[in-house]
């Protein structure tokens, strides 16, 4: 019997701290908080900071939920505006009109409007940094003009914008630029480069909702120099080059003209890599870019044999000089913006810590002005797709 | 006395005890005084520490059946041997408060918010009390069964982040390699590799003494395999200013898991890995305290001092410190200090004057022979 009541008595003790366990203190219930997926910042026409909040409507996500049976009325997400004199103090004045509690956990994409960008985006990172709940994983896009204007979106193929926005990182239409990458970028003088958004009007959209009526795009790419969007910007094949330059792109659709009548010969890439390598010679730093690539004919219009092994090695060429120009033209173009966008300084770090604090502090300069850069490219053509010959050659032949 | 702690139980205590505390709290301290030399001053540290306790190890294994906590009077004397006693515990006591800290600042920051700090302290020190009362054996057994899967889990978390790695940095760890940098990681990871000298206090708990320095060659080796599978990664991945600038960087490395939504919020997983490691880390700890005050008091059993001393340790644990950076400023100026001498420095001293007074002890018996 005693041991009986011993036993009984560890296990009422045992069971004791499952009660303190029930997770009831200081709850967050799920139904008291609103989910942000996306932050929008920009600058007011009086100056102030505009931050807009994209929350997920779960209630409308629900068939039924919205009073009456049926699919549920409405965008399963809403935005939410402020304007203030900084983000926390926009953030309050939001978050003192919602019935719930704003959580960031969430948030995978922050999208800046142009102005802000121009003033900087230090404030941003700071602001990010410190929200613990933020994942240094959300991308950041720059729109052209208003940031507001992404709200016109209309949604076709997804269900919320965000996840747009995402597929296009996960697709490698545009540049991967992380929260983290900023950061890091900062460290170093804040120079990165930022995907631009694009929005165009379409007369066919605009009749289905007038409201919604900015189809949204990938455009080029923003030059930040400083933590400072600069000018001039990259535009949409200097986008393909700064993918490519950073190894952000897994396949690509390059035409080069054909090595015998000059029509348009389309190729696909795949595989695609650069690597960068800091030289040092004779104490003069330079810089070797070395881009490999497999690719094979998509399409050609030309009337070309492929099967001849000169022609191809042509072809191969004409694509190497194709895209050696296109990484070198942004190249030049970052360096017009003063801006190191490829973080070269990290990879003279990385090799050369002693030369790197000898350039820290003119390094700007160096890098628009002095810092030779040689890029080079190898592209493998060693497939010619379905068919040697072409079917003009063939018809000609004939 | 059961002498039932087996080697492999000794491997998993201090695996989970090293890689949980210098992984999830020290990262962002120890890059911020190595930078790119992290991981080189790690495994210096590490390797020292194995060195510096050997005397430790030697003093212990001389009398494998009895405590130095009992025997070291003979040693050095009785006001000599209690003031190192004293110190031992001073410093477990700092150890269990600062992890006690830690803890309760992470999940009070990052899943908690809102509830207050003692709520969470009384019930992880009601478990942890709860072990300490119910012996040495208890706590290694513990330590056993979640080993294998906390070290899978932390061994399977660097491979999902391998995307956000900057291969080409790789260079700069060997690059950046100076006297200055190294001497900052090489102080911490000594002092926390050092921890493992605490089981010259618990020798005759020991199945195997005879292995025990072999065990902790091996025990150094594994966790340093995983400790560099997760701070090269952090340091790859952020670089050295961010990620000594991150509270948590252990933590953002997961959340940059980019394979779904299901692993970018992986990091819950990590609560559940690091409160099992330092359930037993602490409970380790405060069993060394009790152990010691109960020799010391001359009290045949460590358990009436069980439940007061995890208390004092939670209160001690609340009052340390008012914010993060005075924790990490006390860590590295307070109880970094105290338990190098208490690692190191006592357990030389007495292995010294063991060395100077056995000769003349065995002249003394052989004389009255």
């Amino acid at each position: 019997m005693r041991i009986l009541k011993k036993k009984l008595t560890t296990l009422c003790l045992g069971l004791l701290p499952l009660i303190l366990l029930s997770g009831c203190w200081s709850s967050h219930e799920i139904n008291n908080r609103s989910f942000v997926t996306m932050m929008l910042i920009d600058l007011a026409e009086d100056g102030q900071t505009e931050l807009t909040l994209a929350f997920i409507l779960p209630n409308r996500m629900i068939p039924g939920m919205t009073g009456g049976g049926g699919a549920p009325k409405g965008e399963p997400f809403t935005f939410v505006t402020h304007k203030a004199e900084n983000i926390s103090q926009a953030l309050s004045k939001i978050s003192v009109d919602l019935s719930r509690a704003i959580t960031f956990g969430h948030t995978q994409i922050i999208i800046i409007g142009e102005k802000f960008a121009r003033q900087g985006v230090t404030p941003i990172l700071e602001f990010v940094e410190r929200q613990t709940a933020f994942h240094l994983s959300s991308n950041i896009f720059v729109t052209q003009g208003d940031v507001l204007q992404v709200t016109k979106t209309p949604l076709v193929f997804e269900q919320f914008l965000s996840v747009i926005l995402t597929k296009y990182i996960r697709l490698h239409f545009t540049l991967d630029t992380t929260v983290k990458d900023v950061i890091i970028a900062d460290y170093k003088g804040g120079d990165i480069l930022m995907p631009l958004l694009s929005f165009t009007k379409h007369p066919e959209i605009e009749l289905e909702n007038p409201k919604k009526d900015l189809w949204m795009g990938t455009d080029g790419a923003a030059i930040i120099s400083g933590a400072k969007m600069v000018s001039p910007t990259l535009n949409s094949d200097e986008l393909r080059g700064a993918l490519w330059i950073s190894s952000q792109i897994k396949s690509s659709i390059i035409s080069v003209p054909s090595p015998t009548d000059g029509k348009e010969i389309s190729c696909v890439m795949q595989n695609i890599s650069t690597n960068f390598k800091p030289i040092l010679k004779n104490g003069e730093l330079s810089f070797q870019i070395k881009s490999n690539a497999k690719a094979f004919i998509l399409d050609t219009k030309s009337a070309i044999d492929l099967s001849e092994g000169e022609l191809l090695l042509q072809i191969e060429k004409n694509l190497n000089e194709s895209v050696k120009k296109n990484m070198e033209s942004v190249i030049n173009k970052t360096k017009k913006a003063k801006s190191d966008a490829f973080l070269m300084s990290n990879y003279v770090d990385w090799r050369y810590p002693k030369i790197w604090s000898e350039l820290k502090p003119r390094w700007k300069d160096y890098y628009s002005t002095r810092l030779p850069i040689d890029v080079s490219v190898n592209i493998d053509l060693d497939r010619t797709g379905g068919s040697y010959r072409s079917i003009t050659l063939e018809n000609q032949t004939k | 006395m059961l002498k039932n702690i087996s080697p492999l139980q000794i491997f998993s205590l201090f695996n989970l005890y090293l890689f949980t505390t210098l992984i999830a709290f020290l990262a962002g301290e120890l890059i911020a005084g190595s930078k790119y030399a992290s991981p080189v001053a790690t495994i210096i540290g590490a390797f020292l520490a194995l060195l510096l306790m050997y005397p430790a190890y030697k003093l212990a294994s001389s009398r494998p059946e009895e405590f130095l906590t009992e025997y070291g009077r003979e040693i050095v004397g009785s006001v000599l041997h209690n003031i190192f006693i004293v110190l031992v515990i001073i410093s477990n006591l700092f150890l269990a408060a600062v992890n006690l800290r830690n803890l309760t600042d992470f999940l009070l920051m990052e899943y908690l918010l809102g509830t207050p700090s003692w709520s969470i302290l009384l019930v992880f020190c009601v478990c942890i009390a709860y072990a300490v009362r119910s012996g040495l054996p208890t706590i290694f057994r513990v330590a056993q069964g979640i080993f294998l899967i906390t070290a899978i889990v932390f061994f399977i978390i660097p491979f999902l982040s391998a995307a956000e790695i900057e291969k080409d940095m790789l260079i700069a760890l060997y690059t950046h390699l100076n006297f200055v940098h190294l001497g900052s990681g090489t102080y911490i990871s000594l002092v926390v590799f050092g921890e493992l000298s605490f089981m010259y206090l618990v020798f005759p708990y020991l199945k195997s003494p005879e292995k025990l320095y072999r065990t902790f060659f091996l025990t150094t080796v594994s966790s340093l395999l995983l400790i560099l599978s997760h701070l090269i990664p952090i340091l790859l991945a952020f670089g050295p200013d961010l990620a000594s600038n991150l509270t948590y960087p252990d933590m953002e490395l997961i959340r940059f898991i980019r394979y779904g939504a299901f692993f970018e919020t992986l990091d819950p997983i990590l609560i559940i890995l690091w409160l099992t490691s330092l359930f037993v880390k602490i409970a380790f700890t405060i069993f060394i305290i009790v152990t010691c005050l109960a020799h010391l008091t001359k009290t045949r059993d460590h358990k009436p001092f069980t439940l007061s001393i995890t208390a004092f340790s939670a209160i001690l644990s609340l009052s340390i410190a008012r914010s993060q950076p005075e924790l990490n400023e006390f860590v590295l100026a307070g109880a970094l200090p105290t338990l190098l001498i208490a690692e190191f420095l006592i357990p030389w001293i007495y292995w010294i004057v063991n060395l100077i007074r056995a000769p003349k002890k065995n002249m003394d018996k052989q004389a009255a022979e």
